[in-house]
């Protein structure tokens, strides 16, 4: 399972940055967006899939019951979500007001820092 | 691996900068537009204090929060530059602000919760620390990158640095998990631990590309070429106040991170990331200086001098990566790692103060409604402005490495280091690169002295104003330390030798 | 010595305010510095020449290992006393030159900067703090040819000058490094007792050419040599000062100076003499085109230095003994000369020789120091000059290799300077008497006295050169072959091979005199210098180094995001690629019998919502496409033992879409601006880039676990932190710290979205 997984790691990252070179803005977000589903991803599988068995510990036992799933990546992936949302929403804002400012949601016309 | 003790000591700066920074949210709310200026005397005492705070605990050497943490005198001597850093982004802004109609009071909260997020970075021990440190830096500089309302030219900055920043972040994490994937570690000392003992060669080479990948990472956040691309396009649009924090701050911040990570950690791969290095820093210093010699645009040709600047940066940390693997009669040349590392250091450290030093005193040219940012701005200034003109005359030279500077005991450690450790070539194409960058320091002087004055004699500037006393502080401390840089070298030397240790 | 050198710096701090304050008194103080400086280095010729090295060492930063410490040999003491002697000379002048002038005072604190950087820069023994001095007087000297500044010409001088010189200096900056870590030590004293280390060492031959290059910019060699006539937009006491006497003479110093530590070998001996000869040739002939009195003084200093170059090359104990005698004279005539040019052109307002005549009745005392400096300079008897070219002479005859060639270029060269002398010193003063145009009051004092007084000595030390060959001479050409010499210095020898040459010389230098307007036509034709010259190379360089600025410009800085990001990327791809290439075979393609059906189907969900949002062409088809994958994506999390994830997934997936519904119709609509070429190759890279990814996850996943950190949450979580869902333990106990941070990054981010927000409303008021 890990190889197919592997296989959707690619096709997450591919789209995104196929999108996020894009030069409509809209794009953009979208292409984030399934960037960072790519990175969740790709760290879920660096802790080895494992079917069932949630890291968690039973009444009466004093640790979790093997298989299960490796814990720390689990907690690495909530940070990566819960900042990954931040971003999100702080990207909508950002080319919502740049689509603002400068009057285009064409990326090419966004270029007047550019002296010559 | 113990439940963390809460340790504040180890964190007493970072503590008293969120502190600080909560704040100046708080008092934002209550505060009319016109009376912001009030936040700016805040944020200043708080990173007075915090400045207090660090040196009272100089040095520590401990490692806090289950590992996470690492508060050593090397963190700390980068905290410090972090918070001189800040406390100059401050003071240069209210001027600026003022007369640029940027009344935003979240500008100050943001700067520092950004210097928190460096300190953290160089505080952290373990890759997923850094990792959030690095965003939390990333994210506000994004934010204050887009502050300049009725300058289109700012909002595309922000969106150019945050569609770039994020892609980059999204490299490191990938990299980092890579890491995680093969070793199960994420602290620093344990990854060190595992690479010098592990036997199976194909992880190593499999770590060897995680490098690679957070390599790419980090240097987009130094702005090494040819990941540098933002950088003009951003430092330009960006307010000049913020523009002078982010060409320090991130900077400087990443080469602490590329400094312990690599040469602690990442200490058995030498060979490779030296040899990437190598091409970055050559690239980073041809390609930043020739461009930077076609520029009309004091800001913009200062972002391309930064980018150069971290071009001989990089050459100090290939000569401390080459050091390890000198013996001198069968013993680790030691001396030599920590001569090349402190040459980083110390570059970094003055480096910090011409850069900020010069970005102070554009704005303190500019006036509403014309940002004066032009070569031709510069004309005539001795004349209508001699001592301004002085002070800018001494960072540039600085900028430069002429001796007597701050910049020069920079760029001497670093030559030197190349040198000593055998990087000849690359020293050469440094010493070339720098006769470039003569070029365009030495114009906007000529501008200065020997240009006649377009328009109207200006009496000299207001001294009175914040602006100057960061162009007069960082300009005394550029001199000071360029003719007695002993007490900093010393520092850097412990917190190296604590380090290795 | 320490007090000698930092009394002009913090003399040069005190002077602008000074000249404000008590201006007559000013111009005295000045002149009383370098003055009394020349009578404590007359004092010191007595113990040097008895053999005696002064030194004296001062810790500056230890830590650094840079000391300042000086010390004083017959070499450094020859240059000290030319600095400090001329030097108040060229204060007294000043004070006269620049009469009235408001910034008087800030020159005042240039000179001295000057004149205590080029004390330093001798007398240094640290080569860092030689270095330093160095700069230093590269800065000052720049300062000082643009303090008149009124043509555009004199801005481009100036920096011309400061460019070169600057090359020069980073030159010298590497090569002094190198030749540290050769020889173990920055003190001078110490490398030349490991002279043979570093003689053999392998960055020898970087040295050498380091600092050559150092030597010839700072000096004006070939082919370096254009700066020196352009730097000559600087004020008379300036040129004489600097670009005659002594900042000139920095790089013959150095080469002096270094000789004993690496001369000999061939590389050192044939390029010096060679560059040496051919300036020297250059200088003359460039003198003899020239019109304008200053650059034809300064093409002939350029000679001059050509000629010392050339000896020092030759390193024999004649051609060394010439080029400390010829050093000295030089100085004596030329400074002279440089200050009667300042004198003419100060009254006269003209420095063009063809239309300068009968000058003497108007100013006759410095028509006469005129006329003695430039019999010196002819090399006529019984002047100083004389016995200088006689020691040329010799050293020619004597030398090594190549003698009758280097003789016949000394020969042609003195000829043409005599030429030289005569215009510059004869011409100007004889003839019809002009008519000025201004009523003129005679030349001050001030003014006068140097000239007078440098060609007097010119005149004394020719009957007696016995005054200076024991006590300067001898000691200073010991110092530079570094083993003790006693010179006798004569006026005439008798009947010698030498003493013929040199009435040759003076015989074909008169003829070229009288015929000095067809040379000079002559001169101006065969002159490819201007087309082909260096000086048209630096000009060249700075236009081609804009250009390959601008076109880099074009390529690397286009403003276009995505060709930045796709730069990236392609760079990121290469450098990941060509490691993953170098250790090819780690990929595994395993487990594939190990996939459930519906495991396969949430994958293959997640494979064809992303082909959807990659190919939708509506906003709102894309935004349910991502929630698509963001609810797989759970799924997964729910199958492979994640809960918690899953129920983040859930929700942050569910606040995204709504989030993006909310705002869709604020946000403009889909709009396709690239061309299908641009897709194409977007895509490519694209994928290049999945592939990539996909390789290094099938050969991170190869790699076997050994997640031991895991296991320990996984056995201690309960055990010390009484929580039974481990996920939750690491992140509010274990990794307390990160959580933390992670709160700050959201707060941060929604401070973000609140100004953003607010900015926005505030834009719309004003």
């Amino acid at each position: 399972m890990q190889t197919v997984m592997a296989f959707v790691v690619g096709a997450l990252y591919a789209a995104g940055l196929y999108l996020m070179m894009r030069r409509s803005i809209f794009k953009l977000i979208i292409g984030l967006a399934l960037l960072s589903h790519g990175s969740n991803l790709f760290l879920f599988l660096m802790g080895y899939l494992t079917r069932g068995g949630p890291p968690i510990t039973p009444p009466e036992a004093v640790r979790p019951v093997a298989p299960f799933a490796d814990p720390l990546p689990q907690a690495l992936i909530l940070t990566a979500i819960v900042i990954g949302f931040g971003v999100q929403a702080f990207a909508v804002v950002l080319i919502r007001r740049a689509h603002e400012t400068l009057g285009t949601d064409d990326l090419d016309k966004m270029q007047s820092t550019d002296v010559d | 691996m113990e439940l963390p003790v809460v340790d504040f000591t180890a964190v007493y700066p970072e503590v008293v900068v969120t502190l600080v920074g909560l704040l100046v949210l708080a008092v934002d709310v209550f505060l009319k537009p016109e009376r912001k200026t009030v936040l700016a005397v805040i944020a200043l005492l708080g990173l007075f204090l915090a400045l207090l705070v660090t040196l009272a605990y100089y040095p520590l050497d401990e490692v806090a929060f289950s590992g996470m943490v690492a508060a050593d005198s090397f963190s700390q001597f980068f905290k410090l530059i972090f918070i001189l850093s800040a406390a100059f982004s401050i003071l240069m802004s209210p001027r600026y602000l003022q007369i640029f109609n940027i009344n935003a009071g979240e500008y100050y909260e943001l700067i520092m919760f950004c210097t928190l997020g460096m300190m953290v970075m160089v505080a952290g021990n373990d890759l997923v620390t850094i990792y959030i440190g690095l965003e939390l830096m990333a994210i506000s500089i994004y934010l204050m990158a887009g502050f300049q309302r009725d300058n289109p030219r700012s909002s595309e900055a922000s969106m150019k640095y945050f569609l770039l920043g994020s892609f980059a972040s999204a490299i490191l994490l990938y990299g980092m998990s890579f890491f995680y994937g093969i070793t199960g570690k994420t602290n620093l000392e344990e990854i060190a631990r595992y690479l010098d003992f592990t036997q199976n060669m194909l992880n190593t080479k499999l770590i060897t590309l995680s490098l690679v990948l957070m390599t790419v990472a980090f240097a987009f956040k130094i702005a090494a070429v040819p990941f540098h691309m933002w950088t003009p396009d951003v430092y330009e649009g960006a307010p000049t106040p913020l523009t002078a924090f982010m060409s320090v701050g991130p900077k400087v911040a990443a080469f602490a991170v590329i400094l312990r990570v690599y040469m602690t950690t990442f200490h058995t791969l030498v060979p490779d990331w030296t040899q990437l290095f190598w091409i970055l820093s050559v690239l980073t210093m041809v390609v930043g200086n020739v461009i930077a010699v076609a520029q009309q645009n004091i800001k913009r040709m200062l972002a391309y001098s930064s980018i150069s600047h971290a071009g001989y940066l990089l050459i100090g940390v290939i000569s401390a990566g080459t050091a390890t693997e000198i013996k001198i009669n069968g013993l680790p040349a030691t001396s030599l790692v920590s001569e090349s590392m402190m040459s980083v250091m110390v570059y970094l450290f003055a480096y910090m103060f011409m850069n900020l030093g010069a970005f102070a005193v554009v704005i303190a040219l500019a006036k509403a409604g014309n940002p004066r940012e032009l070569l031709q701005d510069y004309a005539g200034l001795a004349r209508r402005k001699p001592f301004t003109a002085m002070l800018m005359t001494i960072l540039l030279l600085s900028l430069l490495g002429f001796p007597g500077t701050f910049g020069f005991i920079g760029k001497f450690y670093i030559f030197k280091a190349a040198i000593t450790t055998g990087n000849v070539t690359i020293a050469v194409i440094g010493v070339i690169m720098s006769v470039v960058a003569a070029f365009y320091y030495i114009r906007v002087i000529v501008y200065m002295y020997m240009r006649e004055p377009e328009g109207e004699i200006l009496p000299e500037a207001d001294f009175a104003s914040s602006t100057m006393y960061a162009v007069i502080t960082t300009t005394v401390f550029t001199l000071l330390f360029g003719v007695a840089p002993g007490f900093i070298i010393a520092m850097a030397r412990y917190s190296i030798e604590q380090m290795l240790a | 010595m320490l007090i000698a050198v930092v009394s002009g710096f913090v003399f040069s701090l005190a002077v602008p305010l000074l000249h404000r304050t008590v201006r007559n008194v000013t111009d005295w103080l000045v002149v009383l510095l370098p003055f009394s400086l020349f009578i404590y280095f007359s004092f010191l010729t007595q113990p040097i020449a008895a053999g005696g090295v002064l030194s004296s060492s001062h810790a500056w930063a230890p830590s650094v290992g840079v000391n300042l410490s000086f010390v004083l040999d017959g070499l450094s003491l020859l240059f000290a006393i030319l600095i400090s002697g001329i030097g108040a000379l060229v204060f007294l002048y000043s004070s006269g030159y620049f009469k009235g002038h408001s910034g008087l005072g800030r020159f005042y604190a240039y000179l001295l900067i000057f004149m205590a950087s080029m004390l330093g820069l001798v007398l240094s023994d640290n080569v860092i703090a030689l270095f330093i001095f160095w700069e230093l007087t590269s800065l000052s000297s720049y300062l000082l040819i643009g303090f008149d500044h009124e043509r555009s010409s004199a801005r481009s001088a100036a920096r011309q000058a400061l460019l070169v010189t600057s090359v020069g200096g980073l030159a010298l900056l590497a090569g002094l490094l190198l030749l540290g870590e050769a020889g173990g030590s920055f003190e001078l004293s110490q490398l030349l007792r490991e002279r043979e280390a570093i003689r053999s060492h392998r960055f020898y031959v970087p040295i050498v050419v380091l600092i050559m290059v150092a030597a010839f910019t700072k000096s004006a060699q070939f082919p370096f040599h254009f700066w020196l006539p352009n730097a000559m937009e600087a004020p008379a006491p300036v040129s004489t000062y600097l670009h005659s006497a002594t900042m000139v003479k920095a790089g013959i110093y150095l080469l002096a100076r270094l000789s004993p530590v690496l001369g000999g070998a061939r590389i050192w001996q044939g390029t010096i003499v060679v560059v040496g000869a051919i300036t020297m040739l250059i200088g003359a002939c460039l003198a003899i085109k020239e019109t304008d009195i200053k650059r034809i003084l300064a093409y002939s200093t350029v000679s001059i230095l050509g000629v010392l170059t050339f000896l020092l090359g030759l390193g024999t104990r004649a051609a060394v003994e010439a080029a400390v005698a010829y050093l000295f004279i030089h100085a004596l005539y030329k400074a002279g000369l440089f200050l009667v040019a300042g004198i003419i052109d100060h009254e006269t307002g003209i420095r063009d020789v063809t239309r300068l005549s009968g000058l003497a009745r108007i100013m006759p005392v410095t028509a006469l120091a005129a006329a003695v400096a430039g019999l010196s300079m002819a090399g006529l008897p019984p002047l100083f000059g004389f016995i200088g070219k006689e020691l040329l002479y010799t050293a020619t005859l004597q030398a090594p290799l190549a003698n009758s060639i280097l003789t016949a270029a000394v020969l042609l060269t003195s000829a043409l300077l005599v030429a030289v002398a005569g215009i510059v010193s004869l011409g100007p003063f004889i003839g019809r008497t002009m008519t000025l145009s201004e009523k003129h009051g005679g030349v001050p004092l001030t003014m006068t006295a140097g000239p007078v007084v440098l060609a007097g000595l010119g005149l004394l030390i020719g009957l007696l050169p016995n005054l200076v060959a024991g006590r300067i001479v001898s000691s200073a050409v010991g110092a530079v072959l570094a083993q003790p010499a006693a010179i006798k210095l004569a006026l005439l020898h008798g009947l010698t091979v030498q003493l013929g040459l040199s009435g040759l010389t003076f015989a074909l230098g008169v003829t070229a005199y009288l015929r000095r307007d067809a040379l000079r036509r002559a001169v101006s034709r065969f002159d490819l210098g201007t087309a082909l010259g260096p000086a048209k190379g630096y000009s060249l360089t700075l236009d081609g180094m804009t250009a390959l600025a601008r076109l880099q410009t074009r390529i690397l800085q286009s403003g276009h995001l995505h060709i930045y990001l796709f730069i990236i990327l392609a760079v990121t791809v290469g450098l990941v690629g060509s490691w993953l290439v170098r250790y090819y075979g780690l990929m595994r393609l395993e487990g594939w019998a190990d996939i459930r059906f519906y495991e396969f189907l949430t994958a293959l969900v997640i494979v064809a919502a992303t082909i959807v949002i990659v190919r939708a062409s509506s906003r709102l088809f894309s935004v349910v496409a991502l929630g698509v994958v963001g609810y797989s994506m759970g799924i997964i999390y729910i199958i492979f033992g994640a809960p918690d994830l899953a129920m983040t997934q859930f929700s942050i997936d569910t606040l995204t879409v709504i989030l993006l519904l909310l705002v869709l119709y604020r946000l403009p609509r889909y709009a396709r601006y690239s061309t299908t070429l641009e897709r194409l190759r977007d895509a490519a890279i694209a994928l290049a880039v999945g592939v990539l990814v996909t390789g290094l996850t099938l050969a991170a996943t190869a790699v076997p676990p050994i997640s031991q950190i895991s296991s320990y949450f996984a056995e201690n979580s309960y055990l010390l932190a009484k929580g039974r869902n481990v996920v939750n333990v690491i992140l509010v106990d274990f990794r307390a710290f990160d959580t933390l941070g992670e709160i700050t990054v959201l707060a941060v981010a929604a401070i973000g979205v609140y100004s953003l927000m607010k900015l926005r409303g505030n834009g719309s008021d004003g």
